[in-house]
């Protein structure tokens, strides 16, 4: 079927299937649909619509309609549209059908609310727990309302995760959570035949530390965009724009161009610096060290720049609600200038000679291969995406901030491959400093905050930034009081992870940490960092000594 | 220069960029956001930063008498948002940013004050250093002052609402005011 020429056809087209379709603002709609009829309508829009699947959020909205709700986010980068098809779950009733067997990226987000809400996706092929320890009781539920945020349920004592296994006679390799070639809290289990990859089977959660549930409970407005930025440690930016985008939406508040450029700029800062210290890691990665050290030595400037502009080398801290703290002053911004160009022309040297070198290249060519149709049936983000050539950038399809009016390129490789990444990682980092250098000479004057009166209750904000790994996704419903009734964080790593299985199978083992690597997967991103109440007693601390007698446990 | 030449061309002209950290540092850009620190003579202990800390650094306890502020350096984020906040510039971010220690106790700043009781109910209800802040204000401001703190100032919030939905009552009852 034919991809409609309009949103408005778009929609007339995804009506038949809903019970109610209300436009929330401009290029967002909310379709909802009856919970039997959420596959065949996903199906419909994923498939043969081509819509791009976002995220999936489930909500305990017992208190106001004694049920749960189920959103699910799809977006069409070409028109720049998102469509929110709205499902809702009666409490008693308890289960959901999965969408899994027509859109395979679902298979996190259903496991998720499994873990989370309690609810159980019928037909799924692998309800297995996601986030939550092994030995988590049953029937605590965390994101449930009357699940306080600061409660710890006991231990069961078990920890029996059913881990996959194959009739075939294979090695099984454990790798990760901690392991000398992978810098993030992750296990993967390979399971090996000789050198090859046959199959792999992966358990997250080891950072799971709930900056949902502490924002419904605790926070405000105001304070989460900079518990946002803790969400991460490379993209942190990223999340706090996201998620003050969401509000801003929804509050439909002006914000001045002058903090618009300066949002775009530190962005950018935060895309050159993510990228270059992701080079860094991937020469790493394949015994390529004096790589790393050049491409960190030319991201020191960056960094350095970051602390110039913002006060700090990361977590910027800029982002307050209808604009950003800190002014670039015109002495600043000629010395940054200057450091963009020095970059620049560092950055160029470098690369050249480094993706001629044969050892380096060599490593990452005909590695770790994602075939096209496998990146849009997945959904995939960012690099991973487009070195599979899907060309998907939120930055051109849902402009955002200043980016409509600065000139950039979106590389595409469509080999599919370690080196695809790199590629195209590589290209963007020049685009990235043409971007800074763009908006730092055209930046318009004027003040660089507003101030926003009222954001309204029970309305829904949807952010979607470019992350320096892929798409980030805020959704947010509001509340009353200046709290979020329910705030989703949906970060690049989480739609791309789901594919290290695809990229792995086949290879060998001693490429494998490079393979995952090339996602440049981020797991406090994706589990969603929190800072821990050391008042509360949930806090131990042991003595030097105590930790080497091993008193930890 | 393309290749392994080119590479190593490129280290050499760059050179060592590293230096031995601890005897040599780096020189800090104005404005780098450090360590939050406390002026206690300016601190009127008015729990405004406490309200406005993201990451829950700031903590506010009023003990009977006592009004205790502690600001605990191993959750702050150094945002920044106390030294907007504060009315009187009490709290401001240095440029000191190595604060490792071997005891907890070296991270944390605890500041007491003088809780002041309520003139109606008899209860604490603001610090005294507040108090005097307000007076100070007071001061140029109003003339017939005596008769007006004894209602504001001096009367703790939960006791100025009753006095004023009494007060709303009276005049509903006179009917000078209607539902």
């Amino acid at each position: 079927m034919a991809l409609p020429d309009s949103v408005e056809q778009l929609i007339e087209v995804l009506k038949g299937k809903a019970l109610k379709c209300t436009r929330i603002r401009e290029k967002m709609w909310m379709l909802e649909v009856k919970k039997e009829d959420l596959p065949h309508a996903l199906d419909h829009a994923y498939n043969n619509l081509n819509g791009q699947f976002m995220t999936m959020v489930g909500t305990d909205d017992r208190s106001e309609a004694n049920d749960f709700l189920l959103d699910y986010i799809l977006g069409w980068h070409e028109k720049g549209a998102v469509v929110i098809f709205r499902a809702r779950v009666r409490t008693e009733d308890g289960s959901f059908p999965s969408i899994t067997s027509h859109v395979a990226c679902a298979d996190w987000y259903e496991r998720e609310v499994k873990d989370f809400l309690g609810l159980n996706p019928v037909g799924h092929h692998r309800p297995t727990k996601l986030f939550l320890p092994d030995d988590w009781p049953e029937g605590s539920y965390p994101l449930r309302r009357d699940y306080t945020y600061d409660l710890r349920p006991p231990s069961t004592g078990k920890e029996d995760y059913p881990f996959s296994v194959l009739d075939k006679k294979v090695s099984v390799i454990p790798y990760g959570p901690y392991h000398f070639a992978m810098d993030e809290p992750m296990h993967f289990r390979f399971f090996v035949d000789g050198e090859r990859i046959v199959d792999t089977d992966f358990r997250g959660g080891f950072n799971y530390r709930g900056v949902e549930k502490l924002a419904e409970a605790k926070l405000d407005y105001a304070k989460i965009p900079f518990i946002a930025e803790r969400i991460c440690g490379i993209c942190g930016f990223t999340h706090s724009e996201c998620f003050v985008q969401a509000i801003e939406g929804v509050a439909e508040v002006d914000i001045p161009e002058r903090a618009k450029w300066i949002r775009t700029i530190l962005l950018e800062i935060e895309r050159v610096h993510s990228h270059l210290l992701w080079l860094g890691v991937a020469s790493h990665l394949v015994g390529f060290d004096s790589g790393f050290m050049q491409f960190w030595r030319v991201r020191e400037k960056i960094m350095l720049l970051a602390e110039m502009l913002t006060g700090n080398r990361k977590t910027y801290g800029m982002i307050t609600l209808g604009g950003v703290r800190r002014d670039i002053s015109e002495d600043k911004r000629k010395e940054s200038l200057r450091l963009i160009s020095e970059v620049t022309r560092e950055y160029k040297e470098l690369i050249e000679s480094v993706t001629s070198l044969q050892t380096f290249v060599g490593r990452l060519k005909g590695v770790g291969l994602l075939s096209k149709e496998d990146a849009r049936r997945y959904s995939v983000v960012g690099p991973v995406a487009r070195g599979s050539g899907v060309s998907a950038d939120v930055r051109r399809d849902y402009p955002y901030e200043a980016y409509s009016h600065l000139d950039f390129d979106i590389p595409v490789a469509s080999e599919g491959d370690v080196l695809a990444r790199t590629i195209v990682r590589a290209h963007e980092v020049l685009e990235a400093l043409s971007i800074i250098e763009q908006a730092l000479s055209s930046i318009p004057n004027g003040p660089v905050q507003s101030y926003l009166n009222y954001i309204p209750a029970e309305k829904i904000g949807v952010g979607l930034v470019e992350a320096p790994r892929g798409t980030d996704v805020h959704f947010v419903i509001t509340g009353k009081d200046n709290t979020v009734y329910r705030w989703r964080v949906r970060a690049p790593t989480y739609a791309n992870l789901q594919v290290a299985r695809i990229m792995l199978i086949g290879h060998t083992l001693a490429d494998a940490p490079v393979i995952i690597g090339s996602i440049d997967p981020c797991i406090s991103c994706m589990e969603r960092a929190t800072v821990i109440d050391v008042n509360s007693g949930n806090e131990r601390t042991f003595s030097r000594k105590a930790c080497w007698q091993g008193e930890m446990k | 220069m393309k290749g392994v030449l080119g590479l190593f061309e490129v280290a050499i002209r760059r050179g060592r960029i590293t230096f031995k950290y601890p005897k040599k540092k780096s020189p800090l850009p104005e404005g780098l956001r450090g360590k939050p620190e406390f002026d206690f003579e300016a601190c009127i202990g008015c729990g405004g930063c406490v309200n406005a800390c993201p990451s829950n650094a700031l903590t506010l306890t009023d003990k009977e008498d006592v009004r205790v502020i502690s600001l605990f350096y191993g959750r702050c984020t150094f945002c920044g948002r106390c030294e907007e906040s504060c009315p009187t510039g009490a709290i401001t971010l240095t440029d000191i940013f190595e604060l490792a220690s071997f005891t907890r106790k070296d991270l944390e700043t605890v500041a007491e004050y003088r809780l002041a009781k309520c003139r109606s109910c008899g209860n604490y209800y603001t610090t005294d250093k507040c108090l005097e802040d307000v007076l100070s204000a007071y001061n140029e401001a109003i003339t017939d002052y005596d008769d007006v703190l004894k209602n504001t100032v001096f009367v703790c919030t939960e006791c100025k609402r009753r006095a004023w939905s009494e007060k709303l009552a009276e005049m509903r009852k006179e009917g000078v005011v209607h539902e």
